[in-house]
């Protein structure tokens, strides 16, 4: 008996050891991020700069997702970014229409979502809608999450040269870093800002959230080069889950890109877009084998955490209800001088490209410009493809083409694209002429991608490339879909110029800079613009251990 | 007699007559058996025939297995060449290879094999059971595992060599200088013969070794693997490379030796 408690006693330690050996292997991950400002008015475009810690040194995410949360947890927007030797720049455009509030900003990985301990960076922001009148009281949040250890008093030492300046004059600031933190120190940044008394108190430290994870065993990749999307099939007609369908991903292109995705048991599937920047133009169909008319819902990249946000309504002293009435009157002001607001481009700077489409190197090109103008696709066929078949059987039409490695006919259909986007419709292209058509792409052989095995390829390209016909087809669905953020420099509102010298200077950020190389006493210089009040200064450091230690000062301008 | 004879005669006819029924008979039932068959065998051909020629879609291979999300293969399906005398393949069986793509991406574990007569990398995909040689413009560089000969590096060089274009070449060194090797399988004349399907044929596949050397002045150039040319590549230091080859008892000039001498001499840094 003795004998067998003593086994189960060192299998339990065992055990124990390998689970504890298992966990501290796991890679963590963790994102610190601050912004330009802690307050705001709707409207307002919000900059941001990130760092990524990681416990390993060559493999870790290289994007990261930045969400606006409402108060009630609900998600408002997001910004995904790129890191560069893990620091990162970005922006958020706060909607005109944000009601006033206290709302969440969180920072993390898609590889964080693989691990229920994950800490999530999580920032308060204060909102104020530009059209709200005598805003005198709010709902605050009870102070949830896990506080970073807070930084020891004295660490940064961070000194104006003076307590007081006037609009316009220019801040030394001088900033010292003991020798000790200068070795640990991985990314520093300097703000210097309008200080809201109510949101300067909310974000007094940095805040990680747990994460709220379902029970699911999917797994969510390590995002370095690109963006994972995902999504689910659903049965047109009953909204079940289709599994084992073939979801079919294209981006219409001079060259296209392609790929597919077998679905999961529970219809889930996702795809992974390499280098992609911009606003994505997606087109999303599924094929099944029992050809089920198929609805298509992409997920959203937000992620819930499990912290629980207790609000209390709470009147909001006379000192505050100042600042907020000064600071709409700014934004009206700003607004009236520089109507022009930052919009997330919709630019879109496709995944890598090789010299040709996956379909490979074209057997035969033809530009339909160099020929006489022909009616419809039947034409074209007859005269310009030689190796190929139209034919029109009551209400189907059936197009071939010549396997030129055996030179016979192909006994199905090639893979037909229009614009980059399969077709499986020939009726499609039937109704195409020299007009629309700019270009056609023959593959006469035997293609292989993946595991897909084509008999043969068609692509047709229109001048301008319009997929509007999409909308028109059941089985596709077309999508707006965010990726990377391209880099766009810090804009703020301009300076006051000799030149422009009757148009005020509305900056409610005066520093916002990150210090490649910090060094152990530092001079900063900085002109103060036409905003009168409290401005606050703050250093936040993050160690290449991942901790966080930050400082500050502030100063008034009267 | 005559009565006798007669009924005799009636009654043979009644016979023959009776047996012409039967045989008719017999004949027609067979004949109906036999189209009975042929009608059953081509209802029953039909559809199999039919079966067999339509069923093709580009999804038939594809399973869970097949979410590939980092990126795709692509390439031209290939099928085996049976007709030909002497080694379309450079290597001797299908090996593990990793492929390293244009876009960075590393495909590991791709069975695959070199074939020198068309100069193309073939691959084995292992959930469709299909051969296909991999589309030049996605491959950066490949190498192949095999026990035999340890881990071959091959790289995909746009050479600016008229008629050789963009190919796949076999890194031996790689150091200050590069020493590369290109295969090819070459119909070489042969006598008379008849090869193993019967047929008649005068040449038979052989497959061939240059040898190129790329430096970053130069670019690429022939290089013939004998001791001339090697000392030709250190003009400045031909004296003291040829003391130490000789140090090192390099007398005969093979490829192993000439590997060989490229690391002596880079150890001893003399630069070309």
């Amino acid at each position: 008996m003795r004998f067998s408690c003593k086994i189960i006693g060192i299998l339990i330690i065992l055990l124990s050891g390998i689970y504890t050996l298992k966990a501290q292997n796991q890679p963590v991950e963790k994102v610190f991020f601050v912004t330009d400002r802690n307050s705001c008015v709707s409207g307002d475009t919000l900059w941001f700069k990130t760092y990524l810690y990681s416990s390993q040194e060559k493999t870790y995410s290289k994007i990261i997702h930045i969400q606006l949360d409402g108060p009630k947890e609900n998600h408002i927007t997001k910004a995904i970014i790129r890191t560069d030797a893990r620091k990162g720049n970005g922006y958020l455009v706060i909607p005109d229409s944000l009601s006033s509030g206290i709302y969440a900003l969180k920072g993390f990985t898609n590889f964080q979502k693989n691990f229920m301990e994950a800490s999530i960076a999580k920032r308060q922001l204060v909102v104020y809608n530009r059209f709200a009148e005598n805003i005198g009281e709010m709902e605050i949040p009870r102070e949830t999450g896990l506080k970073e250890e807070p930084s020891k008093s004295g660490i940064f030492g961070l000194k104006t040269d003076q307590p007081g300046y006037s609009p316009g004059e220019t801040v030394a600031l001088e900033v010292t870093i003991p020798d000790t933190w200068l070795t640990w120190i991985d990314d520093l940044v300097l703000t210097t800002r309008l200080a809201d008394p109510l949101a300067e108190k909310l974000n007094a430290q940095q805040t990680f959230v747990p994460i709220l994870r379902k029970k699911t065993n999917k797994e969510y990749i390590l995002e370095d080069r690109g963006i994972s999307i995902s999504g689910r099939v659903l049965d047109a007609k009953t909204s079940q889950p289709v599994p084992e369908a073939v979801v079919l991903l294209s981006v219409s292109d001079s060259i296209p890109w392609f790929d597919y995705y077998y679905s999961d048991q529970d219809g889930t599937f996702k795809f992974y877009l390499k280098e992609a920047k911009g606003l994505a133009d997606l087109v999303i169909q599924a094929v099944t084998q029992n050809n089920l008319t198929c609805h298509i819902e992409l997920f959203p990249h937000y992620i819930d955490t499990g912290d629980d946000p207790l609000l209390t309504r709470q009147v909001l002293p006379a000192d505050q209800k100042r600042f907020i009435e000064k600071s709409l009157k700014i934004s009206r002001y700003e607004r009236y001088f520089f109507p022009t607001q930052l919009h997330p481009e919709r630019i879109f700077i496709k995944p890598f490209r090789y010299k040709h489409p996956f379909y490979g190197e074209p057997t035969t090109t033809i530009f339909t410009r160099d020929y006489i103008a022909l009616s419809d696709f039947r034409e074209i066929s007859r005269e310009l493809l030689t190796a190929s078949r139209f034919r029109e059987k009551k209400d189907t039409i059936i197009f071939k083409l010549i396997n030129q490695d055996q030179w016979k006919f192909f006994q199905t259909e090639p893979f037909k694209l229009l614009d980059g986007i399969p077709v499986f419709d020939t009726r499609l292209l039937a109704e195409l002429n020299s007009d629309i058509i700019e270009r056609i792409d023959i593959v006469a052989e035997e293609r292989v991608y993946g595991d897909m095995v084509l008999n043969g390829v068609i692509a047709v390209y229109s001048f301008n490339g319009d997929i509007s016909w999409v909308n028109n087809q059941p089985d596709l669905k077309q999508f707006d879909f965010q990726t990377v953020q391209l880099p766009v420099p810090f804009r703020n509102a301009p300076k006051k110029e000799q030149d422009r010298s009757n148009i005020p200077d509305f900056r409610k950020t005066l520093l916002w800079r990150r210090l490649n190389d910090p060094k152990k006493q530092q001079k900063i210089s900085f002109t103060c613009s036409d905003i009168k009040g409290e401005f606050e200064t703050v250093i936040t450091a993050v160690t290449h251990d991942g901790r966080i230690q930050t400082g500050s000062c502030s100063f008034v301008v009267k | 007699m005559e009565n006798s004879c007669t009924n005799t005669g009636v009654k043979t006819h009644i016979a023959v007559g009776l047996f012409q029924q039967i045989n008719n008979q017999i004949q027609k039932t067979f004949m109906n058996t036999i189209r009975y068959c042929l009608f059953l065998l081509i209802l029953l051909a039909g559809p199999l025939n039919g079966s067999g020629q339509t069923t093709h879609d580009p999804w038939q291979g594809i399973s869970s297995r097949s979410n590939i999300l980092q990126g795709k293969l692509s390439g031209k399906k290939y099928y085996m060449v049976f007709n030909t005398n002497g080694p379309h393949f450079y290597h001797y069986d299908f090996l593990p290879t990793t492929i390293t793509l244009e876009d960075g991406e590393v495909c590991k574990n791709i069975m695959a094999r070199y074939n020198a007569f068309i100069n193309e990398l073939v691959c084995y995909n292992t959930h469709t059971h299909v051969l296909f040689t991999i589309d030049k413009f996605i491959v950066k560089e490949f190498e192949v595992s095999s026990q035999i000969t340890g881990i071959q590096r091959f790289v995909k060089i746009e050479t600016g060599i008229p008629f050789l274009g963009t190919q796949f070449f076999h890194v031996l060194w790689e150091g200050e200088v590069t020493l590369l090797a290109y295969y090819q399988s070459k119909p070489e004349k042969t006598g008379i013969y008849r090869d193993r399907h019967g047929v008649l044929k005068d040449s038979e596949l052989v497959l061939t070794e240059t040898f190129y050397l790329y430096t970053e002045d130069t670019g690429l150039k022939k290089f013939p693997p004998i001791l001339k040319s090697f000392l030709q590549l250190y003009k400045k230091d031909k004296k003291q490379v040829r003391r130490l080859l000789r140090k090192n008892r390099l007398f005969a000039f093979g490829i192993p030796e000439l590997i060989q001498a490229f690391h002596l001499i880079e150890d001893a840094g003399i630069k070309p």
